[in-house]
């Protein structure tokens, strides 16, 4: 028995579906693209060290391959069995750190962390430096998907530090 | 087709007309009668059971017992001083690997669960059997999501000391064929621990009629308080445990150097009891029995029909578990190719459609279905077609965000 046959008329369902300024704020097409198409996505030629890690919550998993030449991010890729907020950070903060000084990308993923969470606003020279990344500070209003984002700062810093 | 019990009965959602609550298999809303049976316990009858000698104390112990008395009822329990108190079914399966398993299984014995375990069961057992030097063996599923009787056949043999499967899946909705897996165990003489989270809140439970020698549950899925549980447990096994918990309540005797233990079910629940949450369990019990759990069952089997015919006509869905209603509780499991189950559920949220997202304390299932996670729609006696619908809105909306997805 299909569903309608107890309901009113069916009304187009997209149409219906009330207005969502929140969900809009979070998956924007800047976000959506890299997930559609993510960055860095692969395994890197060669033995670059890798890390892995699993979000326990809910099982999702990233590995991350860092390659590091004469103290610079020369290369770096992500592997993940994810969802859209994880695969895209991925694709954003690699794209943003590869060619960056160690230390300054070390800088940038500790920016990423600020964006997500309260009370760590960045100035307006951080943000702007941040480029595409920017789009995560909508997760500040998702609780429940700032680890879908630490995910994938924890396992970059890793990878860069256990190189 | 309406509700089985109007949302009124439920003060959540009674003040949240908006929410579709679609994720009682994670936790239960609570009927009013339960939040009114916990208040009436600490206004009116509140003090240490067990131990005082005045007439209030022995007003606390009283409503505890009879507590006890109403939930094996429910269960089909005759001996309610089986039907043992504890935090939930993870407690509970922790009780029988420590209180029987350490006692009974050794090296070159064998454990048996199922590939579809809550971790509650499948952690418990692994790590006994690694305590112990015991085989352990898992029972793998068919492709439709059901216990592969086979599979299981094989590995019963006299070695196998323990059997424990759940007797719905958590996470496909399955319901086992309990006395079947039972027959199968005895006939090796393994013992049996069926992991009942997910068939008291839904269907007519008799411990004694299924077989089974452990049988657990959580009083929180039942629409019963967070923190209580139950584990009925054989006379015969539980006489012969030794108790894992000391303290208070559960002793006999204290001599300087050695002690003696109570009797059932006391010896196994040391310290104050969790008197006012039984209570609130227990009006739980008999809000059910008011509605039936017949009638409770054919509720969902009708929303399940419904909501497994709407999704199926979703792009790129794979539904996991029996397609038959039937054959499973009303927990359906699914996943898109294209977007994510967290993506799903926050999305899903917006439309004030609650639904759980993960692995479901079943990682390995999520192994063996290929999937990290999945979303879970799970009904229960407020659900309507309503709710079904929001569901569909939001899917579908959920569907159109990220339409065209060429994700790798």
């Amino acid at each position: 028995m299909p569903l309608s046959a107890d309901l009113p008329p069916p009304v187009p369902l997209v149409a219906s579906a009330p207005p969502d300024p929140r969900v809009a704020s979070l998956y924007q097409e800047i976000i959506l693209s890299h997930y559609r198409a993510p960055k860095h996505k692969g395994a890197l030629a060669g033995a670059a060290a890798g890390v892995e890690y699993q979000n326990p919550l809910c099982g999702d998993t990233i590995s991350v391959q860092v390659l590091v030449a004469d103290g610079h991010i020369a290369d770096a890729a992500f592997g993940a069995r994810a969802c859209s907020i994880t695969q895209a950070t991925a694709s954003m903060l690699l794209s943003r750190l590869i060619g960056l000084p160690v230390a300054e990308a070390t800088l940038v993923v500790a920016q990423v962390e600020r964006l997500i969470e309260p009370g760590t606003p960045l100035d307006e020279a951080e943000a702007a430096s941040l480029g595409d990344l920017r789009a995560l500070a909508s997760v500040i209003r998702f609780p429940a998907r700032k680890a879908c984002v630490r995910l994938v700062t924890v396992a970059i810093s890793d990878a860069i530090t256990s190189r | 087709m309406t509700s089985l019990a109007p949302r009124s009965d439920f003060p959540l959602l009674a003040d949240a007309p908006a929410l579709h609550y679609l994720d009682s298999a994670a936790t239960a809303q609570k009927p009013r009668v339960v939040l009114d049976a916990l208040q009436q316990f600490y206004e009116r009858d509140n003090a240490n059971p067990h131990r005082g000698a005045y007439e209030l104390s022995a007003r606390a112990t009283e409503r505890y017992h009879d507590a006890r008395a109403t939930i094996a009822r429910f269960i089909g329990a005759t001996d309610a001083d089986c039907t043992l108190f504890l935090r939930g079914t993870t407690e509970a399966m922790n009780l029988v690997a420590y209180g029987w398993g350490d006692a009974h299984i050794g090296a070159g014995d064998a454990i048996v669960v199922t590939a579809m375990d809550h971790h509650a069961s499948f952690v418990t057992f692994q790590q006994l059997a690694r305590r112990t030097g015991a085989e352990f063996r898992i029972a793998e599923l068919t492709d439709d999501g059901r216990i592969d009787m086979e599979s299981l056949r094989l590995m019963l043999d006299s070695r196998v000391k323990l059997v424990a499967f759940p007797h719905v899946s958590n996470a496909l909705g399955t319901i086992n064929p309990v006395t079947e897996i039972v027959a199968m165990a005895h006939a090796v003489g393994a013992v049996v621990v069926c992991d009942g989270a997910q068939a008291v809140p839904h269907l007519s439970v008799d411990v004694e009629a299924l077989g089974v020698d452990f049988y657990a549950f959580s009083g929180h899925k039942v629409g019963g308080p967070m923190g209580i549980g139950v584990l009925w447990g054989r006379r015969a096994l539980l006489e012969t445990m030794s108790p894992w918990q000391f303290g208070g309540d559960m002793i006999e005797i204290v001599g300087d150097q050695t002690t003696t233990f109570n009797t059932l079910p006391h010896r196994f629940e040391a310290g104050t009891p969790n008197a006012a949450d039984a209570v609130g369990l227990a009006a739980a019990c008999d809000y059910l029995t008011t509605l039936g759990m017949d009638r409770v069952r054919a509720h969902e089997v009708e929303l399940t029909a419904l909501m497994l015919d709407e999704l199926q006509v979703l792009d790129g869905i794979r539904i996991f578990g029996p397609m038959n209603p039937q054959e499973r509780s009303g927990v359906v499991s699914f996943a898109f190719e294209d977007v994510h189950a967290h993506d799903l559920a926050t999305i899903l949220d917006e439309h004030g459609v609650c639904v759980r997202a993960g692995h479901h304390c079943a990682q390995p299932l999520m192994r063996r279905l290929g999937v990290p996670a999945t979303a879970r729609a799970s009904v229960w006696v407020h659900s309507t077609p309503d709710d079904l619908r929001a569901l569909m809105t939001a899917l579908q909306h959920a569907k159109s965000l990220f339409a065209d997805a060429a994700v790798r």
